[in-house]
């Protein structure tokens, strides 16, 4: 394929340009809300995982979950923990950030979707989905995504946190007065 | 596109023919008079066709089918791609398999490394430039991402294969190339083969012609055409194929004006995208853009000398030439270009020998990915439709982007295919006919992965998956026990699983059984979901009403009208193998709905946005009377009547779901998901005969096959507040601790779990009791 010089310079300068944004440590592209690097230190997210299971006699054949999951019953047997963000996914989410603040809306979209399908379960990409169609004052689907977000932050309490307040913004631009108070009050638990 | 150009007004009205002899006979002043209307005629005329030539080249040449785009493979490290998964996806993109890697569309593999050079693409929202990349695996996940320079990348996405168009009422389809994209040495061949005379004559070329009639007088046939590539375009762009003499007369003055205004570049491009070159069904293959794809199954770019020499060659007739049903003709067609080029001094003596000794290389028939996914195409066809009109579609251009995986569909199709030929073989006669449809989805993100709606997967017509409604027996059971978790019942809830008699409105009795006939007295709900009791399962419904079922089908997805007859608790409701993924879906999703989608981006030709299709979702049910069910509904493949799921799945991936088998075994199905794939599999006979196959003999299989192909995430769903995790002793449905045998995990929604404890609990107990409850299984054991 004859590539003409300016294609070639094109491509060259692209690629200069993607590499320098994955050479940057993603930290210093990221905003003050992010709490990707505070250390969330919360009782419950103690690994389920590596709990034993407490319960020795019970007869594994009659527990139609995998060992892994029969931990105590204090301990929630499926609560999360919080995976470290895929570099990928970080990427994406300063990528969508960046095109969100100069109003590119479509662009911010269409890189949190791609953040959603690689993390589906990450509640960061909930929070900035969210984020993005509360600034389209799309409230209805920003409540239903960020309450999304919620059921995945859990064991986060900074995250959790965050997500209630913003219900509680989404929910009086909604005009439900009572769910903003219902938010801002969950959000003082944490 | 071709760039416009506008000649100077005064050039306009040129008359290339305006002489005429004088006949003496005539007299001056009639001769003169005579001359005169000829000149207005041929010069109204000439304007005539000038303008029609113009407006025609310049305004919008063809009407573009839209193209319909697979997803782009995303490639991250930890992405869920295996090597083997690479190696589906670059075949669906006409990747070359080579040992070293030299050109765009060409990959080298290792054992656990891939080296590939992309095409790069231009997606709508950012260029993903082409560059060679190094790829390393480690099991079923990417590992590591390399460029040729050794620096790592975070994240590259493949170009997204073409799985489709959407055609225009002529049904031509072609993909535009610009004349920079065509090989020089195409250029050259094709040049050399019909018109060589190209950039010197004026629209016709007098050698040419002179040059064609020798031949065909040498050769006593028509042997040879002199009509130039410029002439070729005046026929096939201006003129109906109707072969008249004002046909002929037209072509001529036109040609000449064509070149009068345009440029060789121009209109060489226009042929290069107008020229016919074969057929597919019933869609005519235009341009040597398309050609290469339906021929070689790779862009024109990547084509060698010998696959350039050949589409060269089949311009003079594609059907003659037809390299797959005329190999022979089509090689010496091919070869004849090749010594031309060889003569004339345009290939080198290595270069002649080497093509035309090559062998053909052209792709089966029917394997364009353009026509390997009429179900999916289906599907996307509909859900533009309620968008864009036909004609917009078929002409404009539009790019239209989905969520197909190329590698999940892939899996699918041999998945349920080499099921139903087992089942065939296995059963014979009874189902040799047996057809089957399938639905795979991303289960967090509602995005429809895979369709098939026959059991040959690449046939156009019936839709099974969406056309065909199909009652779903048991399938319809979580929505009946999510309705009573609603209402307070707990998983332990006790039913009545006997007989029972109901007279209908009818007048007609219904006594429904059990799949094994046998009544199983009373059981805990879990264990009539589980294992799928019919008895209990109808009882429970009746005790909630029929309507407040509906009412949580709807909530599931299930958007059509339906009858509340007591029937459907069992699953007399007929649905469509799409309307059961989106209400499993739902399920999945932890009661948000998620609607199936096809479509992420619609653009225009040039690639401006015009559409985009962004994630909807709605809450329609509580998360934790949610949670319960999703917890039975892993028992079901646990230890229920899914449980062979696990002869081929690794122990370690939760999955969730359940059979379905309608009266008389007229349906078999299975919809089920993992943490990152859902998947609804229908098997059944078109003429409705019953079978002897279940939902978990037949559908199940293939949903195993399936997703044991696929890189499985675990489905892990998070526990609601308000939900506590018990210990319960079976038999008494009291709560137990560490020291009862056969205590079993259950979840309660807070505030309904049991509050007597089980006398196990107690070490002492435990030895009176040990004789009690065998003797109680003993008894259990005759009535089973």
């Amino acid at each position: 394929m004859p590539i003409t010089m300016h294609k070639m310079l094109f491509i060259m300068a692209s690629l200069v340009m993607f590499l320098s944004a994955c050479s940057t440590t993603p930290v210093s592209q990221r905003p003050a809300v992010e709490s990707r690097d505070v250390p969330v230190s919360s009782p419950t997210t103690e690994s389920a995982k590596t709990s034993p299971v407490p319960s020795q006699q019970a007869n594994p054949q009659a527990m139609p979950l995998p060992p892994d999951k029969s931990t105590g019953t204090d301990i929630p047997a499926t609560t999360p923990v919080p995976a470290p963000t895929n570099p990928a996914v970080l990427a994406l989410l300063s990528d969508a950030e960046k095109y969100q603040q100069q109003g590119n809306m479509s662009a911010a979209q269409s890189r949190l979707q791609r953040a959603q399908r690689i993390a589906p379960s990450d509640p960061k990409v909930y929070y900035q989905l969210a984020k993005a169609h509360y600034e389209l004052e799309d409230f209805r689907l920003a409540e239903q995504v960020a309450l999304k977000g919620l059921s995945y932050a859990k064991g986060d309490n900074t995250e959790l946190k965050r997500f209630w307040l913003l219900l509680a913004e989404i929910r009086t631009k909604k005009g439900d007065k009572a769910g903003a108070k219902t938010a801002r009050e969950q959000a003082a638990r944490y | 596109m071709v760039s416009k150009k506008n000649p100077p007004p005064s050039q306009q009205r040129r008359n290339p023919r305006s002489k005429k002899k004088r006949r003496a006979l005539i007299s001056k002043g009639t001769l003169f008079k005579l001359l005169f209307i000829i000149l207005l005629l041929l010069g109204g005329a000439t304007l005539y066709l000038d303008q029609q030539i113009r407006s025609q080249f310049e305004g919008k040449r063809w009407a573009l089918p839209a193209k319909v785009f697979a997803r782009p493979l995303e490639l991250y490290v930890g992405a869920p791609v295996s090597l083997n998964d690479l190696k589906i996806e670059l075949k669906a993109l006409g990747y070359q398999f080579v040992d070293k890697v030299s050109a765009p569309g060409e990959v080298a593999f290792s054992a656990s490394r891939a080296t590939l050079s992309t095409r790069g693409f231009h997606f709508p929202d950012e260029l993903e430039p082409a560059r060679q990349l190094i790829l390393e695996f480690s099991g079923d996940s990417l590992s590591q991402i390399r460029s040729a320079d050794q620096q790592s990348l975070t994240l590259i996405r493949l170009e997204p294969a073409l799985i489709g168009g959407i055609y225009p009422l002529n049904n031509e389809d072609r993909d535009l190339i610009q004349l920079e994209e065509a090989p020089q040495a195409f250029i050259d061949a094709l040049i050399a083969i019909e018109d060589r005379d190209f950039y010197d004559h004026f629209g016709i070329s007098p050698k040419g012609i002179a040059r064609a009639t020798l031949a065909n007088i040498r050769a006593g046939a028509f042997v040879q055409g002199g009509s130039t590539l410029t002439q070729q375009l005046i026929k096939n762009f201006y003129l109906t194929a109707d072969r008249t003499l004002l046909r002929k007369m037209l072509e001529l003055p036109m040609a000449m004006l064509l070149e009068f205004h345009y440029s060789k570049d121009e209109i060489l491009e226009a042929y290069l995208n107008e020229v016919y070159l074969g057929q597919s069904g019933n869609r005519a293959i235009h341009g040597f853009g398309l050609g290469a794809a339906h021929y070689f199954a790779q862009p024109i770019q990547e084509l060698k000398l010998h696959q350039l020499a050949l589409l060269a060659g089949l311009v003079k007739g594609p059907s003659y030439y037809d390299p797959r049903r005329n190999p022979e003709r089509a090689k010496a067609r091919r070869n004849l270009v090749l010594s031309v080029l060889h003569q004339q001094g345009s290939i080198t003596d290595e270069e002649y020998m080497l093509a035309s000794t090559a062998e053909l290389d052209v792709v089966p028939a029917g394997s364009s990915m353009k026509e390997a996914y009429p179900a999916y195409i289906d599907l996307v066809k509909r859900q533009l439709r309620r968008e864009y009109k036909d004609e917009d579609l078929g002409s404009e251009g539009l790019k239209i982007f989905t969520s197909l995986d190329p590698i999940s569909q892939h899996k699918a199709e041999t998945s349920l295919v080499s099921t139903i030929e087992d089942l065939g073989r296995t059963y014979g006669e009874s189902l040799a006919k047996l057809q089957g449809s399938m639905v795979v989805t991303d289960p967090q993100t509602g995005e429809v992965l895979a369709l098939i709606g026959d059991r040959n997967t690449r046939y156009q017509g019936f839709n099974r998956a969406l056309d065909a409604s199909r009652p779903i027996g048991s399938l319809v059971k979580p929505a009946v026990y999510l309705t009573a978790l609603e209402q307070g019942y707990t998983l332990i809830s006790e039913l009545d699983d006997s007989p029972f008699s109901l007279t209908l409105p009818n007048q007609q009795t219904w006594s429904p059984k059990n799949y094994d006939g046998q009544p199983h007295g009373v059981v805990p709900m879990h264990e009539a979901l589980t294992h799928s009791y019919n008895l209990s399962t109808a009882q429970l419904g009746m005790e909630l009403g029929v309507e407040k079922v509906i009412d949580t089908l709807k909530r599931l997805g299930v958007d059509r009208p339906m009858d509340a007859y007591p029937s459907l608790l069992l699953g007399a409701q007929s649905l469509s193998t799409l309307e059961v993924a989106s209400m499993y879906q739902t399920i999945a999703a932890t009661g948000f709905q998620i609607p199936p989608r096809t479509i992420r981006t619609v653009t225009d030709s040039a690639g401006e946005p015009l559409s985009s299709y962004p994630f909807q979702l709605q809450k329609s049910i509580d998360e934790k009377p949610m949670f319960l069910l999703q917890y039975n509904l892993q028992q079901v493949t646990r230890s229920g009547t899914g449980r062979s799921i696990y002869q081929q799945l690794p122990i370690n991936i939760n999955t969730a779901g359940k059979t379905g088998t309608s009266d008389q075994q007229r349906d078999s199905w299975f919809a089920g998901f993992t943490g990152n794939r859902l998947a609804v599999v229908w098997l059944g006979l078109d003429d409705n005969s019953p079978m002897p196959i279940t939902g978990s003999s037949g559908a199940l299989r293939a949903w195993t096959r399936y997703m044991a192909q696929e890189p499985l995430q675990s489905y892990e769903p998070v526990m609601p507040e308000g939900i506590e995790m018990l210990w319960i002793d079976p038999l008494s449905g009291k709560l137990a601790d560490g020291l009862c045998e056969n205590a079993t995990q259950i979840p309660f929604i807070s505030g309904t779990q049991p509050t007597e404890t089980a006398a196990c609990t107690t070490p002492e107990e435990t030895f009176i009791d040990n004789p009690i409850k065998r003797s109680i299984d003993w008894v259990k054991d005759i009535f089973r």
